[in-house]
């Protein structure tokens, strides 16, 4: 399974129940990156409703196969750890408030790419992508 | 004896038109119901769930900032943040020509203790040198508890052209000069609160160091008490760069400080290793 994450400078994921951060051109590029397939919860719909072929569901990490992408924003991933061999990871480059952080060992995976963009309202997003 | 009336009416009009423009306090926090600091640079408060009332919900940008009181201490500050007033330039104009109550500088370990404070940050409504918008906040409290939500709600706005109710009430305790912190309240307008909602209470503190409330005098904690460790401080003189002000954030602290919500008065409360 392949998961998209966007984290703050203190791998901060959520507060308050609400995503960090959003931005609309990393909203492009994950459609663009993943335009088979993407599963999501229900409370990304409203920002990836442009998707073409977007799997909403309660359960997303569940229902992903394999070879399938999840938008995993304020989901924890600890547990599915062993099922994630992918790992797409979107740096604000920003400090917000967190009360939910990213959960997952990087350790555990092997860098192999790392791009800088510029997004719609932040100055500097970095791109990373993990495997196993 | 007409015109001295006159010039009387004229000065109570001009008295109450001030007193309308103002934001009024109708925040019912007290130092009293806020938790101590407990390592965490802010804390919740009414979970999450700010204070406005339905008659504030507008999508219509403006900023209100209270009249200094008889001590020249900051009042609440409140806008409703839309793109239409946030900055479109990066900040050129100093603060020093400003000297927010309590302002006693010092240096410890080649770090300053204080900045000048936005109560509502310049990235938000590009308001900079106006003493009615500044406290003397130490660098923790500046960066480490206000930022992440100015940042927050200054890159949604951006990204959304919603606006945002924003509402920062700097909290004194008697006649202190240097706030023991502020109460920062955001919803946002248009999605009815789904993109930003909080309401948090930020301390005014810095981990090793004592401040005294009342004056904004300070002392390093291991030469005010010999027998703790010497500490680290953080925080940055004055900064504006909000990048570097993020890459501040990511700096360890070694100390709990004294209580603020107490009136520092000698001695303050037992430290505690974090």
């Amino acid at each position: 399974m392949k998961v998209i994450i966007c984290v703050d400078n203190e791998m901060g994921i959520a507060f308050n129940h609400r995503r960090q951060s959003r931005d609309r051109i990393l909203i492009e590029d994950v459609i663009k990156m993943t335009e088979k397939a993407l599963f999501c919860a229900p409370y990304s719909k409203t920002l990836l409703e442009e998707h073409p072929h977007l799997i909403v569901s309660e359960t997303p990490l569940d229902d992903a196969m394999e070879e399938n992408y999840v938008f995993a924003e304020m989901l924890s991933l600890s547990a599915y750890a062993e099922k994630i061999d992918t790992l797409v990871l979107y740096r604000w480059n920003r400090t917000y408030p967190s009360d939910k952080t990213f959960d997952l060992d990087l350790s555990h995976f092997t860098l192999i790419s790392s791009e800088n963009f510029v997004g719609y309202s932040h100055e500097k997003i970095t791109k990373e992508v993990y495997v196993k | 004896m007409k015109t001295k009336t006159k010039l009387l009416a004229l000065l109570l009009v001009l008295v109450l038109t001030l007193c309308a423009c103002a934001p009024q306090p109708t925040t019912p926090i007290t130092l009293d119901n806020i938790p101590e600091y407990d390592k965490s640079p802010y804390v919740i408060i009414n979970d999450n769930v700010p204070f406005f009332e339905e008659s504030d919900y507008t999508t219509t940008s403006y900023e209100k900032y209270s009249p200094l009181d008889s001590r020249g201490r900051c009042g609440v500050a409140i806008a409703c943040i839309g793109k239409d007033i946030m900055p479109t330039e990066e900040r050129e104009e100093s603060l020093s020509s400003v000297t927010p109550s309590g302002w006693k500088q010092e240096n410890y370990d080649g770090t300053y203790l204080y900045h000048r404070c936005h109560l509502i940050g310049f990235q938000l409504t590009g308001e900079n040198a106006n003493k009615h918008n500044l406290i003397t906040g130490t660098g923790y409290f500046n960066i480490k508890g206000m930022l992440p939500f100015e940042n927050q709600v200054a890159d949604y706005i951006k990204d959304t052209g919603n606006h945002v109710l924003y509402r920062v009430t700097p909290i004194f305790e008697g006649n202190n000069l240097v706030a023991s912190g502020v109460l920062m309240e955001a919803y946002s307008v248009e999605d009815a609160g789904a993109g930003i909602t909080f309401c948090v209470y930020v301390y005014n503190v810095q981990p090793g160091i004592f401040i005294h409330y009342l004056t904004g005098d300070s002392s390093n904690i291991s030469a005010t008490f010999p027998d703790e460790d010497k500490d680290t401080t953080d925080g940055d003189k004055d900064s504006t760069d909000t990048d570097k002000n993020d890459a501040l954030l990511n700096e360890e602290k070694l100390y709990v400080i004294n209580d603020p919500r107490k009136n520092s008065i000698f001695p303050p409360a037992p430290m505690r290793r974090t």
